[in-house]
């Protein structure tokens, strides 16, 4: 069959659709996160009664006739037309979780100082429907007692974000020195190659530590830093097929119709150079979430109490006994995005090089 | 091979001036003082920051400033830690025997395991193992390091108490036996050079794989399986040999990721290495520990890339022979 008849999803192998598939999903969860997220990433209803709730549990509220409102992890009725609010865990070795405590097994233990007793005259008025509140907490609650599920699809905008941005910096640094260098040549050519390699022996981590630390790590000041560190590659890549399409006749055709030389660069050869670099991006848009997620878990990321999945990652490093799902899921969701890249990029790859389309 | 040897470290110095350069300028175009830290302590006056000011020479104009930091890092002299007053070059000799121990353990790590999951991707293609030893290097490689430290240490030191979560000895152990101690530090390094060399493995297996699978098809290969060579015998013997090269140049290119991946590894399990000294140092901003790590991290990879390419000289007998010309 003719390639050209079949759809463009038809040419993509199986890897390149599951790397597409995944990264819409992702994608599709950052953009509708104010839909989709239970509540705000950021509150706190109730740091100690609700600190880590394992996922899939019940968030129990109840109205008090004042206004104010009790949380905890179960409502039980005393007997007498009151109830009595169990609240809060991970305290340490303060006691050892009962056999009717939903929270066992989970290795936690909590005070019984911090359950509540609230008589049935203090209960808001309307009956149990009227004071009781429950609300399912998908994912568990992380150590502030703040919702993971709302935390980890605010965090997606702020990883991706920082992802694609920096990128697109990456590519026009990149795409720029590329094309100024393989067009020129010569000595240009020759110095903006030494500082590519330069940069290149660098370690990288080292350099973006050492200007985040010393200025302000916030969200702009990390994307033009891990730009700037980040468009070496791409330079190479651009700075080769320039190279080699310099020499071409529709190139000559413009230098003999008078052309400017920025107009033949950028109008003629780059076009036909990018198509590498395109999907390159991809994986380093999976690199730069790697940098970025290590740099929040050194504290030098997205600061406090912004979600990124590099500091859900770290927010739950100390207390991994307490809350094991903290870590993890957003630990998870970083492979999950970076294998999508990495299986999409390599499946453009293969769709945009035209001298490796197959026949 | 021994005027190659010497271009190639000739060669080296333009370099390493270049990282220097580098960290210089980065640290210039920084925003702040070096100074503001010391500025911040209560009991520090005008006239001591002034003095401090002038020892350093950071009153004197840029180029000059550069001049003499290029001097003095020549004649091996890297200052005076803000923090401790200790040499900066005393406390980068204690650190960097850590960090080359874990990292040199992690190239090893990276390299056995890496080749062998390669060899045996290639010499099952198509079939479900294949597939599965794909699937799982691709996700590897995808992992934040410092998660997949953090779930070893959930799953093989929390959960599973089976390996210390941090620190290079056990409390005591100065007291123990030569042996005992080398078998605490052995049991205290599994799961950091684990972390720093699977990531890197799964990237390998990847290469060898495809070189393998490139080799595979050559009449070299067809010549050995004529003379009666088992397929086994014919990859591991010939095959493999070849696919190696490009390896050889991976390691050379991973020496940074290594460098890069020490920071994390040595801040989560708590190793007093470079990385670490480097993180501690950005956080008290003791500007000259920061500027030495990040000089010797730089200068680390230089001389990594160096050994690589040597290496690759001795196993290609085609570079040696333009090396000479």
């Amino acid at each position: 069959m003719n390639a050209t008849r079949r759809r463009w999803f038809q040419r993509l192998d199986r890897p390149t659709l599951v790397g597409l598939i995944g990264l819409a999903l992702l994608a599709a969860l950052a953009l509708f996160a104010p839909l989709l997220a239970p509540t705000d990433p950021t509150a706190q209803p109730d740091p100690v009664a609700l600190r880590f709730l394992p996922p899939l549990y019940n968030i129990h509220s109840v109205t008090l006739r004042t206004g104010e409102r009790v949380y905890g992890y179960a409502v039980r009725p005393t007997g007498d037309g009151g109830v009595t609010v169990v609240r809060g865990r991970g305290f340490g070795r303060a006691e050892q979780a009962s056999d009717d405590d939903p929270m066992a097994g989970f290795g936690g233990t909590r005070p019984a100082a911090l359950s509540r007793t609230i008589p049935a005259t203090d209960l808001a008025p309307g009956g149990e429907s009227g004071w009781h509140q429950t609300r399912r907490s998908w994912l568990g609650t992380d150590g502030l007692g703040r919702d993971l599920l709302s935390r980890l699809l605010y965090g997606a905008r702020v990883s991706l974000l920082i992802g694609f941005v920096t990128v697109i910096v990456a590519l026009g640094v990149g795409i720029t020195v590329g094309a100024v260098a393989g067009y020129a040549g010569g000595r240009l050519d020759a110095v903006l190659m030494r500082a590519v390699d330069t940069l290149m022996a660098f370690p990288r981590l080292f350099l973006v530590l050492l200007v985040v630390a010393f200025s302000a790590p916030t969200i702009p000041t990390l994307v033009l830093t891990l730009g700037l560190t980040g468009w070496t590659g791409t330079a190479r890549l651009v700075r080769a097929e320039v190279l080699s399409l310099r020499e071409g006749d529709f190139v000559q055709a413009a230098q003999a119709l008078g052309l400017p030389d920025w107009r033949i660069v950028f109008r003629h050869i780059l076009p036909n150079a990018v198509a590498p670099a395109v999907a390159n991006a991809m994986l380093l848009v999976g690199n730069v979430m790697l940098v970025e997620a290590a740099l929040s878990f050194l504290g030098l990321g997205v600061q406090p109490p912004t979600p990124s999945w590099g500091t859900i990652i770290a927010d739950g490093r100390d207390s991994l006994g307490d809350g094991w799902w903290i870590s993890t899921l957003p630990g998870l969701l970083v492979t999950a995005t970076v294998v999508s890249l990495n299986l999409l990029g390599d499946g453009l790859r293969d769709v945009l090089d035209p001298r490796i389309r197959p026949t | 091979m021994l005027p190659y040897l010497l271009r190639r470290l000739l060669g080296a110095v333009p370099l390493l001036i270049a990282v220097l350069t580098l960290t210089f300028i980065a640290l210039r175009l920084v925003p702040g003082d070096p100074l503001d830290r010391l500025a911040d302590n209560p009991r520090a006056t005008p006239a001591m920051i002034q003095r401090e000011r002038l020892r350093l020479g950071l009153d004197r104009p840029l180029p000059v400033q550069y001049l003499r930091f290029l001097k003095a890092y020549a004649t091996g002299d890297l200052g005076t830690s803000f923090s401790g007053r200790r040499p900066v070059a005393q406390m980068i000799a204690e650190a960097l025997p850590v960090t080359l121990l874990i990292g040199g353990l992690a190239l090893i790590v990276e390299l056995s395991v890496g080749i062998a999951l390669g060899l045996l991707g290639a010499l099952n293609r198509g079939r479900p193992l294949d597939t599965a030893l794909g699937v799982g290097t691709l996700a590897v490689h995808a992992m934040p390091s410092f998660w997949l430290a953090l779930m070893l240490i959930l799953l093989l030191a929390i959960r599973l108490p089976l390996f210390p979560p941090s620190h290079l000895h056990a409390i005591g152990a100065e007291n123990w036996s030569a042996g005992r101690r080398l078998l605490d530090l052995g049991w205290h390094l599994i799961l950091p050079v684990a972390v720093l060399g699977l990531g890197s493995a799964a990237a390998t297996a990847r290469l060898v794989r495809t070189s393998l699978l490139e080799q595979l098809g050559q009449d070299y290969l067809r010549t050995a399986r004529a003379k009666g060579l088992s397929e086994r015998q014919a990859v591991v013997r010939h095959g493999l040999r070849n696919a190696l090269l490009p390896v050889v140049t991976l390691i050379g290119l991973s020496v940074p990721a290594v460098v890069s991946g020490a920071v994390i590894v040595e801040t989560i399990f708590s190793l007093p290495g470079m990385g670490r000294l480097a993180v501690t140092a950005l956080f008290a901003r003791d500007y000259p520990v920061v500027l030495a790590t990040t000089a010797v991290a730089g200068a680390t990879v230089v001389l990594g890339n160096l050994l690589a390419d040597i290496g690759y000289a001795l196993v290609d007998p085609r570079i040696r022979l333009t090396g000479r010309r």
